[in-house]
């Protein structure tokens, strides 16, 4: 094949690559505005892109920026992301019982979604993409495990789709239900949301409109202690990226982006160790919003490259199928483990 | 294509439910979101106790959620059972576009329900009806043509335009004689150029081969048409090869016999005319012992009518068509012997012979013959007395298609005025218009220089 030269490349590209940069700056700025954070940019951007491919009819021109994109973006925000979340000294933080718990309750995730995506006949990348959107940290873990699965965007929206309306029912109805129900206390009900819920937003949602429960612990507390539990969900793509990158290929493989996202994490480690003011303060609101937008703009390029029909396919409702069922197996963990290693 | 229908990508049922749970879940979503919104301002206005506040709200929030779950579950049962009265007539359908698709034209869908689906349905049934019937016309017909085609007594072979042979009803019991089986190519070869030259031209081409088979020859004939292959757009041709040895040997046993017959009727011709030769020679040596000139001339002239029949048979036998005689010979033989007969030098009266390439059957010819002879003789008797120089002019020709005509004239004395040819006493003359009258004929006289005896005859 002949190759082309960058100018080519760019011309080719540009026009996709604006219009996918452009709604993902949208989504962004849609957090930004919203002020609430259910508002995920990232979803905000999918969703506002699949609606603009819908409307519009998708043009053929605009598709190969829509493909470069997510390329471009994803590790671009993998890094940044990394060095904010990837925290190893925060992670050693967290009690062991709790730990223990999330070990379980990631696994059951997995289990249950991996299980039901074999008995289902679902394609292999949308169950090991919403087993890691449902089990690690939502938008963010398929967004990161994607290139290594070597997913579609068709692929991506629906895993991305189904794991956000589970998160949505999981954050308003399920989980106030059964802490109502079961009685558990504000702490326990954050513990809950970081352990269960697969969006970070959602759990600061979930975190924040937990006062009607008991009132024994400020809610600041209580939002440092579901985003310290969260964090260490984010452990979970150590293992994932290579398992899945593995088991596509059928054989082991360790993608270039595993090794990039631990470098950065133990960066980030570094740094926070070195100056957690710096790290706090500066850095963090810093590096942020890069990978906020970096992903809002890859995932909106998704969205534009995605064929709505999709959505209502049989992979579609099966993956909705598993989300769900991986939701409330992975609940239902959670209580067990709670009256095992905290209430007991 | 049932495998289809279960393999499919997006199926009604799936898009009915995703529906239905996206609409109730967002529903509950938004109402119990409102109500606790409601409640909570409605209760920090009350300036109820905190703690009291607290359970309400807990337990509004237990009974809204729960009230959603159960609400989304009773939706999806619904939803379940809405969805399969909608799609399970319409998987019927597919099951049965399936069966029809494997060619199961029997197939019949259960039709209860009034609505479009049962209209569908119905028209479904109907097609399969009318599909079956076609079928079985269809098949009746191939059946029907089956059966000529395998008990038709010829090969019948199919090649495409490349001369690969498609079909055949070639077995060992179409060639007669007990030839065995062979190989379909052995009557392709031989008629590769008619084959290509049927192809060409779109005309039938036939041809009779004789195939060497096991040292024995088969006589075979065959023809080429062009013909549509079945189910295709190519055009191909169809060969035809008919064992002929029966036919064969049926013509030669029929030639053979006429060859038996044809000889036989010469001998007959032969017969006859020497028997008629016996009679003209018994005549001739009856005529010695008489001495009356009178009756001498009637001995002669019988001798002369015995002769020109004679003269008949005698080509007959002589010709290679038995059933003809060449007429312009036979008239040049009969008026020979009568110039001989009646001692007539040649160098004074000149015999002028015209005529056609005329054939005559027998039935014609001896009457031809002895009108000829009756009216020759009669010019040779009394046209020229007394040594006078003349001409006899006999023509014979068609006139159209219908009629021969023939002329006997003589440029002598001419016929006397006063004597009516059709009412004479002369037997010679009434032989003349009896034959004339026996083949249908017409007679004219012309007295105008001469003599001139005018004969229409039907062809």
């Amino acid at each position: 094949m002949q190759k082309r030269d960058f100018l080519s490349l760019l011309k080719e590209d540009l026009a996709g690559l604006v219009l996918a940069v452009l709604i993902g700056l949208m989504g962004y700025g849609a957090k930004l505005i919203m002020q609430s954070p259910i508002a995920d940019p990232l979803l905000v951007a999918m969703v506002m892109g699949i609606v603009v491919r819908t409307a519009t009819g998708g043009s053929t021109r605009l598709r190969p920026g829509f493909t470069v994109a997510p390329m471009i973006f994803i590790p671009l925000g993998i890094g940044f992301y990394a060095a904010n979340n990837l925290n190893f000294v925060k992670f050693a933080k967290v009690q062991t019982s709790i730990i223990s718990i999330l070990i379980v309750v990631i696994f059951v995730y997995f289990a249950v979604i991996l299980l039901l995506g074999k008995l289902l006949g679902q394609k292999k990348q949308i169950t090991y993409l919403t087993a890691t959107g449902s089990a690690i940290c939502g938008a963010s873990a398929i967004a990161i495990t994607s290139p290594a699965v070597e997913a579609e965007p068709d692929d991506i929206s629906i895993s991305l789709l189904s794991v956000a309306l589970a998160a949505l029912v999981g954050l308003f109805i399920i989980l106030p239900f059964c802490a109502t129900l079961l009685g558990i206390t504000d702490r326990n009900y954050s513990l809950l949301s970081a352990s269960v819920l697969q969006f970070t937003g959602f759990v600061k949602a979930a975190v924040g409109s937990a006062a009607f429960l008991s009132t024994d612990t400020p809610v600041r507390d209580l939002m440092s202690l579901a985003l310290s539990v969260k964090a260490v969900r984010y452990l979970g793509l150590l293992i994932a990226i290579p398992l899945f990158a593995s088991l596509v290929r059928k054989k082991l493989y360790i993608p270039w982006i595993l090794w990039f996202f631990l470098g950065c994490g133990l960066l980030g480690t570094w740094v926070y160790s070195s100056n957690e003011t710096f790290y706090t303060e500066t850095l963090t609101p810093l590096i942020r919003p890069i990978y906020d937008v970096s992903w809002s703009i890859a995932m909106a390029a998704i969205g534009l490259n995605v064929d709505a029909r999709e959505l209502l396919s049989n992979n579609g409702t099966k993956a909705l199928i598993m989300a769900f069922t991986g939701f409330f197996a992975a609940t239902a963990t959670f209580f067990i483990g709670l009256y095992i290693f905290v209430i007991r | 294509m049932a495998g289809e229908a279960s393999t499919q990508k997006s199926s009604l049922r799936n898009n009915l439910m995703v529906f239905f749970f996206l609409i109730i879940i967002i529903w509950g979503i938004l109402i119990t979101e409102f109500f606790q919104y409601v409640l909570q301002e409605t209760l920090s206005g009350t300036g109820l106790d905190e703690a009291v506040i607290k359970k309400i709200t807990v337990n509004f929030t237990t009974l809204s959620t729960g009230v959603t779950i159960a609400g989304t579950l009773i939706v999806l049962v619904i939803a379940l059972l809405l969805s399969k009265t909608i799609t399970d007539p319409i998987k019927k359908l597919i099951d049965g576009v399936a069966e029809v698709a494997k060619g199961n034209f029997s197939t019949r869908i259960e039709v209860t329900s009034q609505d479009e689906l049962g209209q569908l349905a119905r028209g479904f049934n109907h097609m399969t009806n009318q599909l079956e019937e076609l079928l079985y016309r269809i098949e009746a017909a191939k059946k029907y043509t089956d059966n000529i085609v395998t008990t038709i007594p010829s090969i019948l072979i199919v090649l495409d335009s490349r001369m690969n042979v498609l079909s055949t009803n070639m077995d060992s019991d179409k060639l007669k004689n007990g030839t065995p089986s062979i190989g379909l190519l052995q009557f392709v070869e031989p008629l590769k150029d008619e084959i290509k030259a049927c192809l060409e031209t779109g005309e039938i081409q036939n041809k009779e081969i004789a195939l060497n088979t096991e040292g024995a020859e088969t006589p075979l004939v065959f023809s080429a048409a062009v013909s549509q292959i079945e189910l295709e757009e190519e055009i191909g041709v169809l060969l035809t090869i008919t064992d002929i040895t029966e036919q064969k040997l049926a013509q030669e046993r029929i030639k053979a016999s006429l060859k038996e017959k044809e000889v036989l009727l010469k001998e007959v011709h032969h017969r006859v005319k020497n028997n008629l030769q016996v009679i003209s020679s018994l005549l001739s040596l009856q005529a010695g012992y008489v001495n009356d000139k009178q009756a001498l001339e009637l001995f002669k002239e019988s001798q002369n009518r015995v002769r020109s029949m004679a003269i008949i048979h005698e080509r007959l036998y002589q010709s290679k068509d038995l059933g003809r005689i060449d007429f312009r010979g036979y008239v040049r033989d009969l008026a020979d012997n009568l110039f001989r007969s009646y001692g007539v030098d040649s160098g004074r009266i000149m015999l002028n012979v015209n005529v056609d390439n005329v054939f005559l059957g027998v039935d014609m010819a001896i009457p031809c013959g002895l009108i000829v002879n009756e009216l020759v003789s009669n010019s040779l008797k009394y046209a020229f007395p007394e040594g006078r120089k003349g001409e006899i002019r006999i023509d014979l020709f068609p006139e159209g298609e219908k009629n021969l005509v023939l002329i006997v004239k003589d440029n002598g004395i001419g016929f006397p005025e006063e004597l009516d040819f059709r009412n004479t006493e002369t037997l010679g003359l009434q032989l003349v218009n009896t034959l004339t009258e026996q083949v249908g004929g017409t007679i004219t006289l012309s007295r105008e220089g001469g003599t001139m005896f005018k004969i229409v005859l039907p062809n």
